[in-house]
C-alpha cells in the first residue's frame, strides 16, 4: 500500500465545530431585523464570545439599562455609541453600557 | 499546590447567565420537583435554602423566581468550566458537576506567577467567559482545600499556606470537614476533639486507635500530607445504580415494572459503554410515603443484556411487589466484572451469547445515531411512552426551543442566551 498523497493535507482540517465553536462562545436567536444591512435578520442564529473587548466596528451584544440589543459599537469622542444597521432604528448613546459579547459568526439554517 | 474549584450556586447562577435580566433577583430551580435544588445567593440571603419546599420558599419570598431545572445547559457549563481549569493545569479532577480539583504544583514558572494569581487568573476566565462565579481554595491538600473554599464562599479566593494550616483549622467545627461523616464526627467529639485543629494535633497512634484507614487519611491531610490523590477519568464502575422518580405516583403494576426496566436498560447501557457486565443486581421500588422494599438477586454469567435479565428481574419483582402507589423504581448492578471475553456456562448454548454481543452492538449503534431508547424491550414500553405529568412551564426554556435540524433528544453543544433583543 502506498501512503495517499492527501493523507497529510487532511491533517490540517478542522471541524466545522471548532471553526465556529471558539471557548466562551454562545448563542442568541435574532429577534428583529434592527442589523439587516449587516446581513442579518430575524431569527438567524448569532454566535458570539462571551466576555470578549469590543472594539470599535464590532457588532456586539449590550445591555442598554435593562434593554437588550445587537448593534454596531463605536467609540466617538472616547464614548461608547450603538448603531443599528437598519433606517428605522435609532443610534443609542448610553449612559451606561455593558457589553456582554461580540458577535463572530450569523448561522441562518434554510 | 492543589485547588478546588467550586461553582456558588451553580444551577441558580447559570439561569441568571443565560437569562441576564435575572441578575440580582432571587432565583432557584427544582420547580419539577417541588423542592429548591439550588438557591441563587439573593435567595440564600433570604434563608431559602436547598431542601426546602418550593411553597415555603414563595413564602419567605413572593417574588421569588422559580425555574425548572435545565441539566443540558448545565452540563454544558460544567464541561466549559473543566477546560478553562484545564489551560492552566492538565491534572484536573472532575470530582462533581460544579466541583473540581486542579493539580498547580511546579507550574508557577510555567505560568510566571504565583499560586494565588494562576487561581485568581482560573476564576477571572471563569466569570468573564460563563457569567458565572467559583469559590477557588488552595492549600497542599485535597481536604486542606475544601476547608478553604468553604471559607472563602461565595466567590472568594482562600489560601492556607503550610505554615499556616493551624491558624485555618482552629475555628472549623470537626464534622465540617471534608469525608468525615456524622458517626464519626459524634466518636471525636466524645475523645475531646471539637474542632479539625484539635483533631489534627492530636498524636498519631491516638487517632490509629480511634479511627480506619480513611479517618487515617484525613488525620494526614489536615497535617499537610497529600493521601488522597487525583482520580483519573474513570474507565470502570465497582457498581451501577440507575432509578428514576415519576409524578405523579401510579399503582399500575406493569407500568411499575417498566419503569424498572428501563433503568436496567439504562443501567447496562451504561456499563456496556465500559466494557462490563454485573454479576449481582438489586432492585428496589419506593412507594408513595417514601419506604422502599428492596432485593438482590444473582445471575448465572457476567451480563450487560436486559434481555437475560428480564426473567429475573420479573420474579423479584413479583416477589417484592404489593399493591399500593409507588413513585420512583431503581436498580443496582454490581459485582461488575469485564464483560469480554464471555465465557457461556456450562449448558448453555454459545451461540444464544454471540447472538446477544450482536443484537446489542447494534442497538448501540442504533442509540448512538437516533438517540437513547431508539430500541427498547417491549417490557419498558408503558415507561418509555411516559411522559411526567407537569405543570405548565415545568419545561427548562432550552429544552422547549428546538432550533432548526435539532430534535429534542439531540441538540447543539453551545449555550443559548436567553433575553429579548431590542
Amino acid at each position: 500500500m502506498w501512503p495517499s498523497p492527501a493523507e497529510e493535507e487532511l491533517l490540517d482540517t478542522i471541524s466545522f465545530d471548532e471553526w465556529l465553536i471558539e471557548p466562551s462562545t454562545f448563542i442568541v436567536k435574532v429577534q428583529n431585523n434592527a442589523m439587516q444591512d449587516a446581513g442579518i435578520f430575524q431569527d438567524d442564529i448569532v454566535i458570539f464570545r462571551r466576555g470578549q473587548k469590543p472594539k470599535s466596528g464590532d457588532i456586539v451584544i449590550a445591555d442598554v439599562e435593562g434593554q437588550w440589543m445587537m448593534r454596531y459599537y463605536q467609540i466617538e469622542d472616547s464614548r461608547p455609541v450603538l448603531y443599528p444597521a437598519n433606517g428605522n432604528y435609532e443610534a443609542v448613546r448610553p449612559e451606561e453600557l455593558a457589553v456582554i459579547g461580540v458577535i463572530r459568526s450569523v448561522i441562518r439554517k434554510y | 499546590m492543589l485547588a478546588h474549584i467550586d461553582g456558588d450556586s451553580f444551577f441558580a447562577s447559570i439561569e441568571q447567565s443565560v437569562k441576564p435580566h435575572l441578575k440580582g433577583k432571587p432565583v432557584v430551580t427544582g420547580k419539577e420537583r417541588n423542592i429548591v435544588a439550588a438557591a441563587s445567593i439573593e435567595a440564600k440571603k433570604l434563608g431559602i435554602t436547598r431542601g426546602v419546599t418550593l411553597w415555603d420558599a414563595k413564602k419567605m419570598c413572593p417574588e421569588l423566581v422559580v425555574l425548572p431545572t435545565d441539566y443540558e445547559t448545565v452540563s454544558l457549563f460544567s464541561k466549559r468550566m473543566y477546560d478553562i481549569i484545564r489551560r492552566y493545569t492538565p491534572v484536573v479532577e472532575e470530582y462533581s458537576v460544579d466541583e473540581a480539583f486542579a493539580d498547580l504544583s511546579g507550574l508557577r514558572r510555567y505560568h510566571h506567577a504565583s499560586y494565588e494569581q494562576i487561581a485568581a487568573k482560573i476564576q477571572n476566565d471563569i466569570h468573564a467567559e460563563l457569567g458565572i462565579t467559583v469559590t477557588l481554595g488552595i492549600a497542599p491538600t485535597k481536604t486542606l482545600c475544601k476547608i478553604a473554599t468553604d471559607k472563602g464562599k461565595p466567590a472568594g479566593l482562600v489560601s492556607i499556606h503550610r505554615s499556616r494550616i493551624d491558624d485555618a483549622l482552629v475555628d472549623v467545627a470537626i464534622e465540617n470537614v471534608w469525608n468525615i461523616g456524622p458517626a464519626t464526627a459524634a466518636l471525636l467529639r466524645k475523645f475531646g476533639m471539637r474542632t479539625a485543629l484539635q483533631f489534627k494535633q492530636r498524636p498519631e497512634e491516638h487517632i490509629q486507635k480511634l479511627l480506619t484507614k480513611p479517618g487515617m487519611q484525613t488525620w494526614q491531610e489536615l497535617n499537610g500530607m497529600q493521601t488522597i490523590g487525583f482520580e483519573e477519568e474513570k474507565t470502570s464502575y465497582k457498581s451501577i445504580g440507575k432509578s428514576k422518580t415519576f409524578t405523579p405516583p401510579s399503582n399500575n403494576k406493569e407500568f411499575i415494572f417498566a419503569q424498572l426496566m428501563k433503568n436496567i436498560e439504562n443501567a447496562c447501557m451504561k456499563a456496556r459503554r465500559y466494557h462490563q457486565g454485573a454479576k449481582s443486581i438489586t432492585i428496589y421500588l419506593r412507594t408513595k410515603e417514601f419506604r422502599g422494599h428492596g432485593m438482590e438477586g444473582t445471575v448465572e454469567r457476567v451480563t450487560a443484556y436486559p434481555n437475560e435479565l428480564v426473567d429475573a428481574v420479573r420474579t423479584m419483582f413479583e416477589h417484592i411487589w404489593k399493591p399500593g402507589y409507588y413513585r420512583a423504581t431503581g436498580v443496582f448492578l454490581a459485582n461488575l466484572q469485564p464483560l469480554n471475553p464471555m465465557q457461556p456456562t456450562l449448558f448453555e448454548n454459545p451461540a444464544t451469547l454471540v447472538k446477544y454481543t450482536k443484537l446489542y452492538g447494534a442497538i448501540d449503534e442504533l442509540r448512538e445515531h437516533y438517540g437513547k431508547h431508539s430500541v427498547h424491550l417491549a417490557a419498558s414500553l408503558p415507561a418509555q411512552s411516559f411522559q411526567h405529568v407537569s405543570a405548565r412551564g415545568d419545561m427548562p426554556i432550552r429544552r422547549a426551543t428546538t432550533l432548526k435540524g435539532e430534535t429534542k433528544r439531540k441538540r447543539l453543544p453551545i449555550p443559548m442566551l436567553q433575553v429579548k433583543l431590542r
